[in-house]
Parts: structure tokens; sequence; C-alpha cells
């Protein structure tokens, strides 16, 4: 639907590099990376706000590079909502539309409508000053969806809201996506909200994108080292390959050697990916497993955080696994107390050097 | 006022001449506030559209201009009283106008005093509308023309709250108004300079009267701009 063609542009002292990557209609469109990465500029270049000094944009194969904003069919809600302060919520959601010139009568049905629609019809005369965080995000929202756009563009829309609001709102989003058909784009730093909503993903380390994809394979099989730490996977090891059997290969990581799923030879460098939930712990002697890597080590700490812990073992290389409080507690694990620890094979994700 | 505290006494006879709205005092005050606010009407006129052609349209040396303005702000009144004096005198360009010593130089010489001021408070309105705001109007589907009728629209209590400050500025001064005016008894004389001759010459009830009068609009002046602020 839309495409970025190798596109570049600066910003002062920030600049976008290259950046390929496209948005096919009905996506939910995840841009992720670090503060300051560019993640907001690359929204607002396809809401056309930023004219690239490199390369082209493509809406449905026909170039748009130059194309103005209000000519895109797009419409862009930021983190702080954006609402017009000396307007009421119905005026600020007919905004749209008035601009557009839409009929006065006709845009009143449709603001009533949307107001309904989004549970926010009692405040229809309300001051965005007098609501709540979660109302003015209805509010931007529903404002963004009267004009009827092609592709809505979200900036870190959940950052400022609550938890509860934040799992209502996603409610929401998921019903727009599903409902309406909706493609949508959405800058986020949260791997959660990436995992609850995108169909697909890009992450942008230092204007540069540096992974595009189906959001499970980026999610779970990140492209290098970097991604995979931004997309908090909280086992990295480095290693070197030192035999590989028809794809079944042994990598020593510090003295240990782990067994994964590459093609890579022996004496590549690679970097093993371990999800901390795919650590499996176990007291006594839980050598005999089907988990291909089982190695003993000792407890190094407990963190709890609410309903989970994570725990830190050594085994020669530190690792994290991410246990229950419940199990935490059945293993009477504390720092000092001797585990098995394993993890399959299959949920080693290798990152070759060279890709 | 011979036997007593002259001050008192003044505070006194001040407060009874504006009680009993002395005709002096009154004719005074009505022609000090028709020379500024039509001085801050003109120079809103001026100074608005040039403050937001300023911040609309992106040119080299915006910023110096923007700083040039705010030294402006504490432009001498007696600098722009002499320099409007030199334009309306006989030997000047607009001497054929006959503005010297008149309330229309006078109100000539206000609003050249405060444009600089409205010009850079208006930029600094406007600039109060965030740049997410802004692409946010853009990218609903204003055209540049409704985007900048939508800012203005938004920052109207931060441009108002200037407008304000022009008048105060205005109608608080005595250098460019005296210069200009020659402070002339029913002609001229606005409260500032009534206020100046009056306490040169030890009247100090219709001074005080005067000043309070000032000091009235003043804080009227504040209370509406707490007012749009509150906004």
């Amino acid at each position: 639907m839309i495409a970025f063609d190798r596109v570049s542009l600066a910003l002062g002292s920030f600049s976008l590099n290259d950046v390929s990557l496209t948005i096919d209609r009905g996506d939910y469109y995840f841009i992720v990376g670090p503060s300051g990465a560019g993640k907001t500029v690359l929204l607002e270049a396809i809401a056309g706000l930023h004219r690239p000094e490199r390369g082209r944009i493509l809406l449905r194969g026909e170039e748009i590079t130059a194309l103005p904003p209000e000519k895109r069919g797009v419409a862009l809600v930021y983190q702080d909502y954006s609402l017009f302060p000396n307007m009421t919520v119905a005026d600020n959601v007919c905004y749209g539309l008035r601009v557009r010139g839409v009929h006065k009568g006709e845009a009143r049905g449709e603001v009533a409508g949307l107001l309904e629609r989004f549970g926010i019809d009692h405040l229809a005369d309300r001051y965005p000053g007098t609501l709540s965080g979660g109302e003015q995000q209805r509010v931007a929202l529903a404002r963004a969806v009267a004009v009827k756009p092609d592709i809505l563009l979200l900036d870190e829309p959940l950052s400022a809201l609550d938890p509860v609001t934040q799992e209502k709102f996603i409610a929401d989003l998921q019903r727009l996506h599903r409902e309406d058909g909706l493609t949508i784009v959405q800058v986020s730093h949260s791997r959660r909200e990436a995992h609850l909503l995108a169909t697909r993903m890009a992450v942008i380390i230092d204007g540069t994108l540096v992974d595009e994809g189906r959001a499970d394979a980026v999610l779970n099989a990140p492209g290098s080292r970097e991604v995979a730490s931004f997309i908090g996977i909280e086992n990295i090891l480095d290693g070197t390959v030192t035999a590989n059997d028809g794809g079944h290969a042994r990598v020593d990581v510090g003295g240990r050697t782990f067994e994964a799923l590459t093609d890579a030879a022996a004496g590549e460098e690679v970097t093993l990916c371990i999800r901390a939930d795919d650590v499996v712990l176990a007291v006594g002697d839980g050598r005999r497993s089907s988990a291909r890597n089982t190695m003993a080590g000792t407890v190094v700490s407990v963190a709890e955080n609410g309903p989970i812990a994570e725990v830190k073992v050594n085994s020669g290389v530190e690792l994290t696994a991410v246990l229950t409080r419940r199990s935490v507690r059945d293993l009477s694990l504390v720092p000092g107390t001797p585990v098995t620890l394993s993890v399959k094979a299959t949920a080693i994700h290798v990152i070759r050097s060279f890709s | 006022m011979v036997n007593g505290n002259p001050i008192i006494e003044g505070l006194v006879e001040a407060i009874e001449l504006i009680v009993t709205l002395n005709p002096q005092v009154v004719e005074i005050t009505i022609r000090s506030l028709y020379i500024s606010l039509t001085a801050t009407f003109f120079a809103s006129l001026i100074a608005l559209p040039l403050g937001a052609l300023i911040y609309f349209y992106e040119f080299r040396g915006k910023r110096a201009v923007v700083s040039t303005l705010q030294t402006l702000y504490a432009l001498p009144t007696v600098i722009v009283g002499l320099l409007v004096f030199l334009f309306l005198s006989n030997i000047g360009p607009f001497g054929f106008l006959r503005l010297l010593y008149t309330p229309g130089g006078m109100i000539v010489a206000q609003t050249i005093l405060i444009i600089p001021l409205l010009m850079g408070l208006t930029v600094a309105a406007l600039s109060g509308i965030d740049r997410d705001k802004r692409y946010t109007i853009t990218a609903l589907g204003a055209s540049r023309l409704q985007t900048v009728m939508t800012i203005i629209a938004e920052a109207r209590f931060a441009v108002m709250a200037g407008v304000l400050l022009g008048f105060g500025r205005a109608i608080a001064e005595v250098g460019t108004v005296m210069i200009v005016g020659g402070n002339i008894r029913g002609a001229t004389r606005v409260l500032t300079t009534a206020i100046a001759l009056n306490t040169s010459m030890a009247n100090y009830s219709l001074s005080i009267a005067l000043g309070i009068i000032l000091l009235g609009v003043a804080l009227g002046v504040n209370i509406a701009l707490s007012l749009v602020q509150r906004r």
C-alpha cells in the first residue's frame, strides 16, 4: 500500500538513512526503536510532514514523495493527543470533517456516531482540559478516524496512560483494526504492545532500519544482536560454532557448550538468543530430559515482580529464567540454591555474524 | 493642604475629584483612553499579521528579526518621541499632515512604540502552539490557510494577552506623548503628562487623582490579563 524506497532525510543533526519498507493494506505495522532513533520522524515522513532528500515514497504504486499531507489520506495521533483546548469534544472530533468541507448536517451525524462508538458521547460538550488521559486519547482517536483515513498513524498512543486504561485502549485499537480493516502504523518502544497488536514491524536504531518483517519473526528471531537487545531478549550469548552435524550445531560459549539449530559452520562466530521463559529450572538431578541443553548451576538472584519472578542462574555463563512466583516458592529458590537448568535446542535463535 | 500633611490632604482631595467626576479629570482620562486604545487598535492591525507572517514563514535571518523585536520592547519612549517629532515637524517628511501637537500625532507615536512589542508577543503566542498540534492539523487535511487560521484561533488568548500588555505600555508611557503632544491643556494633555506637570507645580491632589485613575487602568488591564491567561 505504502512503500519507502531508500528514503533519506535530514532534520538538523538527525538523519534518516536509506530506509526501505512496505506497509500493506490492513497491516498493523509497528515502528519500534530506542528514544531518539527516528521513529516519529519516520511516521511523520509517511504523513508527508518531512520531504525526503533522497529516495521515493509510493502509495498504491504511485509516487507521492512530494504530495502534501492533506492529500495523502492519513490521520495522525500524537502521544500528547494534541486536542484543541478551546474547542469542545464534539468540535474536536468534527475538525477534520470541517476542514475537508463536509456538509454541516452530515458532519454532525458522523460525529454523533463516532462519539457513541468510542463511548464519549456524554462528553460531547466538555472541553479537553476537563477530561482524563484515557478520555482525551479516545477523543483524539475519534477525531482521526472521523476523516476515514487510508492509514492511521499513532505515535506512542499508550505511553501516557495508566495500566488499566492502557488495557482498554489496546482493546479499542484491536477492534478498530479488526472491524474497520484499517491500516495502522504505530510508533512504540514497548515489546508487549508489539506482541499484542502488531502484524508486521520495523526496528529503527540511529535513523537506520535494522530489521523489518512479520512481527512474530522480528520478535522471536531478530536479525542482529542490537535488535535482540532492543526487543528485550534476556539472554544474548556470543559464541563460536565448534561442530555442525546437518544443522544441529554445538556452540562454545565461554567454555560451556550449547546445542542449537543453525547452518553456521564450525569456526563461525554466532550470537545465541534465549528468551527467559524458555529457560526451565529444576532442583535435584533433572539431567534426564529431552532438552538438549541441560547444565548444573547456582541461583544468583531472585527478583519478584507481581506474579512472576526473574531468576538469574550461574552455570558457567549467567542465564536468566522467568518463573511464576509460585514455582519459586515450590522449588525454594534463593540465592545459592543448586539447580539444573535446561533449554531446548529449538528455543535458541542463532544470529550468524554476517547476517 | 496648608495646615496638614500635603500627601494626606492631596489624597483626600484626589478622591473628592474622582468621586465628584471633576471635569478636568474626566476629560484627561477620556483623552488618555481614546489615544491609547486607538493606538493599540492600529498597532494590532499592523503587528498581528506581521507577527503571524514572521512565525509562519521560514526565511533567512528570522531569528535576528525576532531578537531585534525583543530588543525593541525596551525602546526608550523619548527616542520614539524624538523620531516621531522630527518626522511630523515642519522640517520632517510628514510635516504636511499637521499632526504634531495633536492627539493624532500622539496616536501615531504610541502605535509605533508598541508595534515591536505586539509583533514579538504575537510570534511568542503562536510559538506556544506546539509542533505536534501543527502537524496534527495538517495531517487531518487542513490546507495551509486553514492551518494558519486554526493556529491563530488556538493562540487567540495568548495574542489577546499581548494586546493588553501593549495597551498597558501605551497608556503608562510619558516620553512620546510629552514630546509629540506637547501636553497642551484641553488638547493633548493625558494622564501621564498631566501627572508630571501637576507634580512639578506642587498640585498634588490632581496628580494623585490622576495617578489613582492610571493605577486603576493598570489594575483593570492586569485583571483582564489574568482572566485571558486563565483560558
